[in-house]
């Protein structure tokens, strides 16, 4: 019995340890690092795209009036998804659906494909004029597709990677409408350190509708300032929670030339400053994209230098313009987001108000969808 | 036969069969330590500069400090055969309580009271659950657990509670330093001894092992099973309710889902801590060994740039290690 346990437990150990070992040897990335002179002009063209994206747009990624009268007793759905973003987009959508006179049925998800599936069901059921979901694959809707296309409702796919045709009738924060983003985090961090950024990236390759941002933010940074060191480090999404602050405490200490990071979604950053001040390393800077009270708290008390938020409000009623539009038979006008805003301890300030909870993007965007829906 | 004086006909002493004393140091007892050893000494030979470092010591003291509290809060109602699923709703429960009253104005110690009562009056809960409704503490301490999530959802909206103020004294909880070490990783140290003499040194800790060896044959050596389970589920949701304000004053924010992170590396830890320096029994240093090695393990990895599955794969392959170990050690202790 004894040989055994013994046997048992130091093949576990060894499996382990050496498993982790062959990965960890062929996981390790290197980092891009091109030593030379400062790039002046990247510098000046960052501090230029910076100071222009530091002011607040005004201007909405919708500007046409409907211009038809807009029939009432009308519905819609929401696939709604289990992050907390899901509540506020639930919030404000319900807010400016009852102003068109229509009603908003919310199906809530927890991520589940099964969900996602009963949701879809619920959809066909329902026979609203539109539905709006989140980041839903393709393959998990794909057999509700005809019924939902035989009853009329107008699907809009957010924040997917989804494209237009085949049963799919809108789509917005597409992977290539969001890597602006991508590009003024890289702006952001070439502008502040002056073209001598050593910065890695975290990306959460689970997040598709992020994906071209990392490519944006690598090329941004050897546009802006090639001396500049760069690499990128995936996150898994099961990493969420609770692993991430020592993860990119890890590489920080074994990448002890990095002194930049640039984060694909904020929420990455939670508990990051505690951890990066543990480990002596509050020096390094942190930009994120996303945005939310926590990053405009982080912000304020100077944990975290800078941040792209997400157009989250004016994303989702973009994609309730275009249900609008085809119910009231209006053109279709295109599908973009508006400019994109980088907060700093500058102007976080003016991340307040909020529509319900979510900063806008355009101040008072969800009033000036609702005057587009007006006036008829 | 008085409990206070004798050892349980159940509880066959390990130190009574183990006969060298340096067999406490053989890898029967402490594997763990061993297995730590080998990840020490394969990271330091794979990574001579950045490994074999005091910062690493801290970063996995510091880092894995809130997992050391939530394993520890499982090992009083494991030690009494008595699960706990909802202590991760009780972390997430303490923390948003504590900081939705620091952002309201509330002084943070008083915050922090009303965070650890809201904490307790859970585990009250699951008491009653489990030891009045006599509902399997598995399905029932689930539950109850459902319910704390949805009335966390119900009043914050699933929004995370933030707000400058948690910035302030409130974060100095967690964020406060000991020589590198921050508050928390001192805490589950003093927890751990706290447990430790609580299990190993009192009445009271041996009454516990009885009811989870046999809670019959306790009941006939008239322990109040009960009363033990009760109180049980009590100092769990006491420690978890401490666990979650620490977690909630690192992130300087009360999130809503924060502690559900920590359900299955608790429980890892604890049951990997069960196969340690006290053979087959859930137990304080042991559980904290266990944390130590897989945090040693993951901070290797991070410090390795290893691909990102690298880290469960780890966790998964352990995990099952122990546990086979926990098996086999069990049934040589009943065969005595």
């Amino acid at each position: 019995m004894r040989r055994t346990t013994l046997l048992g437990r130091a093949t576990s150990a060894m499996t382990a340890i050496v498993c982790v070992l062959a990965l960890g040897a062929c996981g390790a990335g290197e980092q891009t690092t091109e030593s030379g002179p400062v790039d002046e002009a990247g510098v000046q063209q960052a501090r230029d795209m910076i100071a222009e994206h530091t002011t607040r747009p005004t201007e909405l990624n919708v500007t046409e009036p409907v211009g038809r009268p807009i029939p009432p007793g009308k519905s819609v759905d929401f696939i709604s998804c289990a992050a907390a973003d899901c509540n506020q987009i639930a919030g404000f959508l319900q807010d400016s659906v009852e102003k068109l006179g229509w009603t908003l049925n919310v199906i809530n998800t927890d991520g589940s494909p099964e969900s996602q599936q009963q949701a879809f069901a619920q959809v066909v059921r329902n026979k609203s004029v539109g539905a709006i979901y989140i980041a839903i694959d393709r393959t998990v809707y794909e057999r509700y597709l005809p019924e939902l296309q035989a009853n009329g409702t107008w699907l809009v796919s957010a924040c997917s990677d989804d494209e237009v045709g085949d049963g799919v009738d809108y789509t917005i924060c597409t992977p290539d409408q969001q890597k602006a983003a991508g590009e003024l985090m890289a702006a952001y961090l070439v502008e502040e350190s002056g073209g001598t950024a050593n910065a890695v990236y975290f990306n959460v390759p689970a997040f598709v509708n992020l994906s071209k941002m990392q490519d944006e933010f690598l090329a941004t940074m050897q546009r802006l300032c090639a001396s500049c060191g760069t690499d990128t480090q995936d996150i898994p999404v099961t990493a969420l929670g609770n692993a991430v602050p020592q993860q990119i405490v890890g590489y920080l200490r074994a990448h002890p030339e990095v002194d930049h990071v640039a984060l694909s979604i904020d929420s990455l950053a939670a508990g990051l400053p505690a951890a990066l001040k543990a480990a002596g390393l509050d020096h390094v800077k942190i930009v994120g994209e996303g945005g939310g009270d926590t990053t405009w708290q982080y912000i304020r008390t100077g944990d975290q230098l800078a941040s792209v938020p997400s157009p989250f409000v004016e994303t989702y009623l973009a994609g309730l313009d275009s249900i609008v539009r085809n119910v009231t038979g209006a053109p279709q006008v295109p599908s973009e987001l508006p400019r994109f805003w980088v907060v700093t301890p500058d102007n976080v300030d003016q991340t307040d108000p909020k529509v319900n909870g979510a900063t806008p993007v355009v101040a008072g965007s969800d009033t000036m969808f609702q005057q587009l829906w007006e006036g008829n | 036969m008085t409990l206070q004086t004798e050892r349980p006909a159940a509880l066959p002493s390990p130190r009574t069969r183990s006969t060298p004393r340096w067999a406490a140091l053989g890898p029967r007892n402490i594997g763990a330590v061993y297995v730590l050893g080998l990840i020490v000494v394969l990271f330091t030979i794979y990574l001579p500069v950045t490994y074999p470092t005091l910062a690493t010591v801290k970063q996995v003291a510091n880092g894995y400090s809130i997992t050391a509290m939530a394993a520890l809060a499982l090992v009083v109602p494991l030690a009494t055969r008595t699960f706990d699923l909802s202590f991760a709703y009780v972390m997430t429960l303490s923390g948003v309580t504590a900081a939705h009253f620091v952002v309201a104005g509330v002084h943070p110690v008083l915050a922090m009271g009303l965070g650890m009562l809201a904490a307790l009056l859970i585990g009250a809960l699951n008491g009653l659950v489990v030891v009045g409704m006599r509902i399997d503490s598995f399905i029932g301490t689930l539950a109850t657990g459902s319910l704390v999530q949805a009335s966390i959802i119900f009043f914050t909206n699933d929004q995370i509670v933030s707000g400058v103020e948690l910035a302030g004294g409130f974060a100095q909880l967690a964020q406060v330093q000991f020589g590198g070490f921050t508050g928390p990783a001192v805490y589950a140290v003093v927890l751990a001894a706290l447990l430790w003499y609580l299990l190993e040194h009192t009445v009271t800790g041996r009454r516990i092992y009885a009811v989870g060896f046999n809670p019959d044959a306790a009941r006939l050596a008239s322990i109040r099973v009960d009363r033990i389970r009760f109180g049980a589920l009590i100092v769990s949701s006491a420690i978890a309710g401490f666990a979650g304000l620490c977690l909630a004053s690192s992130l300087s924010a009360g999130s809503p889902t924060a502690g559900t992170a920590y359900l299955l590396p608790a429980f890892a830890a604890v049951f990997v801590g069960a196969t340690q320096l006290r053979a087959g029994r859930f137990n304080a240093w042991g559980t904290l060994i266990a944390v130590v090695m897989l945090g040693a393990g993951t901070v290797g990895l991070s410090l390795a740039a290893a691909p990102n599955y690298a880290a469960d794969m780890f966790t998964g392959v352990v995990l099952i290690g122990a546990l086979a170990a926990t098996g086999l050690q069990r049934r040589r202790v009943r065969r005595g």
